[in-house]
């Protein structure tokens, strides 16, 4: 099948990196809220719905009405806005058969991961008193330095 | 291979049903919300992030389940855990690839077969229009309609409808109180979508309201496939009809359930009877002021030829 | 009204696990058939050769081991145990199994009685130049004690005969793993010796005939391909105008290719070596297939993974791919860079598809536009091995996971499939549910589905351990399996 003509203006992968092309047609948003980015059909801007206390009633009662509880204190962080609720049910194509044997796969891959998590910082300990051959060891001796802590779940 | 089909139109516009639809045509093939031109390199649609970190969106990893279900769907015919999980390394291999290269990949993989898709979030940016123009000089547009009232309706009273408007910011807030107002994404994307193709010669794309599809879906779709130059007789527009057909309507394996509208997936077979147009005129249901649509949003749908 | 059914560019349906049936376990309610070493489809019957009691053969055998705790119950004297190899065949239609056949008894050179074969390593269909019809053909794995390796033929009778063999390998060549049909030639290499491994031959050469009953074999190749590292042909396969070789040794495998054309021996060239450039970790190839046009090739390390001789592995196998215009793929793997660039895994999938107990791509075969390919897992062995031997990491790793975690979540064969040969997902990764069967060995497309033969040497009494130490109990889960595949169960 043909195509129609290409178009008049022919665009380049150099378009892409072009500053977004000027709205022609004056948009609504910036007239009516001036907290919302104004490019496109953009996000809110987080810092000025915290910033207004209005918006920010507004949102946590939404937020509310979403998670379908009325009386759940209002979110501290953004990992609290999007925490799904223990609650919410997930239908899917997925056999019950499927989902078991996907859930023991998960599971034994976080216990193997777990095993070697502890593995990796065993060897990690052993490297932070090493002793490096081709350097001589100052005086007086440094404090061993500890790896970094990680935030470990259990599996 | 022929350049996709891409329908833009605000939330709430019937495009998921109107996607599947055309796309079940048989020189067609109607895809899940890709979402692949938010990002510019697939690391960047992998991980959800911008260049500088940040997130592009708290719903990310549901974004991406368009493009899994696509990929398993392609390459091993199904849609399960498992093919889902094949799917994530087919995206993980391209890594360093752009997000334009790949989705050139999916259209080669399906020639002849012509893409249709839609990703609502291609309206977040212009830089994501542009970047699909980029990717397929000869893109055709569907900008699908519907009456202001009634989009603005079905977003107020949607499950997430309301937080889905106040994240994009369509709010009024030139009164004391903010008002939630879907009038303004209404217009808003809608003005995006028409600057966007105002660049193109005017046969790349057709407006089609969603009322007259749904009312009068023979003539509706017969003159979409007249625009695209594809076959229009009766199996052809039959198989139209049926865009519970698809793999894709239907709810996705565990791990890629979505790709689209929830309701849409759990119930996308055509249902009998058509729908209403309403009225622009008279107060609008969600303003506490009692107002009605503002005068350029009226303005704008008269020009769609609603009343 | 009729809707027009569009075409759509994906793959018809592949067997997923819930598509398998258990055709028969147990070794056929013989647990000491515990290898389904060879398979074929034939007079529309399917025909399964077995190894016997592999477990105690091992035993027996030069190969070294790291096992404190031999797995199985063994006698002292291994052919107390029937050791004869039989070949059973299965009615599509009826689901009735027979035995075909069984290996007679012979005397061998200690004046012994041994069996003549213990096992049928491989049979395929040809049709050689005095054959009325397409015949089976098949070749044994014999005791060290016995005549060497036979070729035989199964035609009209009930009764496979002897066909001549190269006359130079004489009793010393015990086994063979090819029998290749090629441009109306029937092609074979020694696989292994008496007194020795049975995976590296002091003949390590190619022989072909187009007349298989009146012998004439000929040498087809310059000994070991001119390089004293190869130790055997391990495996052939026809792709297109080309028969390809694959070889193992120790810096690698090599994969040579000929279009078998003029006067033998035939111009060879090689195609990959040093294991396609990852190295000895590419040992050997242990598994070729053609699929859409593309030779595939899947590597392993001899002995189940871990040659404690050479110092090999464990490392997991991985897969290319030869095009048809000679150029090549790494599909899983290890990214590298190569004479021919830098290669990474278009699969996404690393060694062994990401298993590290992986030891083997053991078979391949194409069913219904998917290319199947299954795996030997050495994870079951953990428990009867010497974890003072293991690298200290490891076993802390599997101290803290435990042996019942392992035995339960990972012990048992992998069956992947893939429509592409670059995407690849699983159909089961724990041999079927049953984590004694630790190999996939024989994959067999016929018209009544896909057969999938496991291998499972843990019988008829296993090794375990108990508050008074380990004990040889009755092991209802062992002999091999053979597993059918089919998407239209609902249909005769």
């Amino acid at each position: 099948m043909s195509e129609p003509a290409a178009p008049k203006k022919k665009r380049s992968a150099k378009t892409v990196e072009a500053p977004p092309a000027k709205p022609r047609r004056a948009l609504l948003a910036p007239e009516l809220n001036p907290a919302r980015a104004v490019e496109g059909v953009a996000r809110m801007s987080l810092k000025d719905v915290v910033a207004d206390p209005a918006l920010r009633k507004m949102g946590v009662e939404l937020w509310r009405q979403m998670r379908g509880t009325p009386e759940a204190p209002p979110p501290t962080s953004v990992e609290d806005l999007w925490k799904q609720l223990p609650s919410a049910r997930l239908n899917s194509s997925s056999t019950a058969d499927e989902i078991d044997r996907y859930r023991e796969r998960l599971s034994f891959r976080a216990t193997m991961l777990e095993a070697l998590l502890e593995e990796t910082l065993h060897e990690l300990d052993l490297l932070a008193r090493a002793v490096p051959a081709d350097v001589p060891e100052p005086e007086p001796a440094p404090e061993p330095e500890k790896p970094k802590s990680r935030k470990r779940k259990a599996a | 291979m022929l350049d996709p089909v891409f329908i833009l139109a605000p939330p709430r516009s019937f495009t998921s049903l109107v996607c599947a639809c055309v796309g079940q045509h048989p020189e067609l093939l109607g895809l899940p919300e890709l979402n692949l031109f938010q990002a510019d390199k697939m690391e960047d649609f992998w991980s959800g992030r911008e260049p500088d970190g940040q997130l592009r969106s708290p719903f990310w990893a549901v974004m991406r389940h368009g493009m899994l279900r696509t990929v398993a769907q392609f390459y091993s015919g199904e849609q399960t855990i498992q093919s889902v999980n094949m799917a994530e390394r087919w995206i993980k291999t391209r890594r360093d690839r752009t997000s334009g290269e790949v989705y050139r990949e999916l259209a080669e993989h399906v020639a002849p077969l012509r893409i249709v898709e839609k990703s609502p979030g291609y309206l977040r940016s212009r830089v994501n229009l542009d970047r699909l123009i980029a990717t397929f000089p000869n893109a055709r547009f569907i900008h699908l309609l519907r009456h202001p009232r009634g989009q603005c309706e079905s977003l107020m009273s949607a499950k997430g409808g309301p937080a889905l408007l106040f994240m994009l910011g369509s709010v009024d807030r030139s009164g004391e109180e903010p008002v939630l107002d879907p009038q303004i994404l209404w217009h808003d994307a809608n003005a995006q979508i028409l600057d966007f193709l105002e660049d193109l010669p005017a046969e790349r794309s057709i407006q089609v309201r969603g009322e007259a599809f749904l009312n009068d879906m023979d003539a509706t779709l017969a003159r979409i496939c007249d625009w695209l130059g594809i076959r229009g007789d009766a199996p052809a527009i039959e198989a139209m009809k049926h865009p519970e057909d698809s793999p894709f309507s239907q709810v996705g394996p565990i791990n890629a359930r979505l790709g689209n509208d929830i309701n849409f997936l759990n119930a996308p077979a055509l249902r009998p009877g058509g729908v209403t147009v309403p009225s622009l005129d008279g107060p609008l249901d969600w303003r506490p002021d009692g107002a009605s649509f503002h005068p350029r949003v009226a303005e704008m749908a008269r020009e769609f030829g609603y009343e | 009204m009729m809707t027009a059914q569009p075409s759509r560019p994906w793959p018809g349906r592949g067997l997923g696990l819930g598509d398998f049936r258990k055709a028969s376990e147990n070794g056929f309610g013989d647990p000491g058939n515990a290898y389904p070493h060879s398979m074929a489809w034939w007079r529309d019957r399917l025909f399964v050769g077995t190894t016997r009691s592999n477990m105690c053969m091992l035993k027996i055998s030069k190969i070294k081991t790291n096992l404190a705790q031999w797995p199985v119950e063994c006698p002292d004297y291994l052919y107390d145990l029937d050791m004869r190899a039989q070949i059973w065949s299965l009615d599509t239609a009826t689901g009735q199994w027979d035995e075909a056949f069984r290996s007679p008894m012979i005397t061998g050179r200690d004046g012994q009685r041994l069996p003549r074969e213990m096992g049928y390593r491989n049979m395929t269909v040809f049709k050689g130049r005095s054959d009325p019809s397409e015949a089976l053909y098949l070749c044994t794995y014999s005791p060290a004690k016995g005549i060497g390796t036979q070729i035989l033929r199964l035609l009209d009778g009930k009764v496979p005969q002897p066909v001549p063999r190269p006359v130079e390998w004489g009793e010393r060549v015990t086994t063979l793993r090819l029998l290749v049909p090629f441009k109306g030639r029937l092609f074979t290499s020694p696989t292994g010796e008496a007194d020795g491994n049975p995976n590296s031959t002091s003949h390590m050469v190619i022989y072909e005939t187009d007349d298989p009953v009146e012998g004439q074999w000929r040498r087809v190749c310059e000994p070991r391909f001119g390089d004293p590292d190869n130790s055997s042909v391990f495996e052939m396969a026809a792709c297109g105008d080309w028969l390809y070789a694959g070889t193992s040794g120790a810096k690698g495998y090599q994969v040579w290719r000929t279009r078998a054309e003029g006067p033998a021996p035939y111009d060879w060239e090689c195609v990959l070596s040093e294991g396609a450039w990852r190295g000895r970790e590419n040992q050997g190839v242990a598994s070729m297939w053609v699929f859409n046009d593309a030779l595939y090739i899947g590597s392993g390390i001899q002995h189940g993974g871990i040659d404690i001789v050479n110092k090999v592995g464990p490392a997991g196998p991985e897969l290319v791919r030869i095009n048809a215009d000679g150029s090549w793929d790494l599909l899983v793997g290890v990214a590298r860079d190569t004479p021919h660039g830098r290669k990474r895994p278009l699969s996404g999938l690393m060694p062994g598809f990401g298993n590290f107990f992986n030891g083997y791509f053991w078979r391949m075969a194409a069913h219904d536009g998917w290319l199947y390919l299954g795996t030997f897992d050495w994870s079951l062995m953990l428990q009867y091995s010497k974890s003072e031997n293991w690298n200290p990491a490891f076993r802390r790793a599997i101290d803290k996971i435990g042996l019942e975690t392992m035995f339960h979540h990972q012990a048992g064969a992998d069956l992947w499939r893939s429509a592409d040969g670059e995407n690849w997902l699983p159909v089961t990764m724990n041999g079927f549910d049953n984590p004694y069967n630790y190999g996939i060995r024989t994959l067999q497309s016929t018209p009544a589905g896909l057969f999938v033969g496991t291998v499972n040497p843990f019988a008829p009494r296993i090794a375990v351990k108990g508050l008074k130490g380990w004990e040889y109990r009755d092991n209802p889960r062992g002999g091999l399996e053979i597993w059918r595949g089919r998407t239209d169960w609902g249909s005769p």
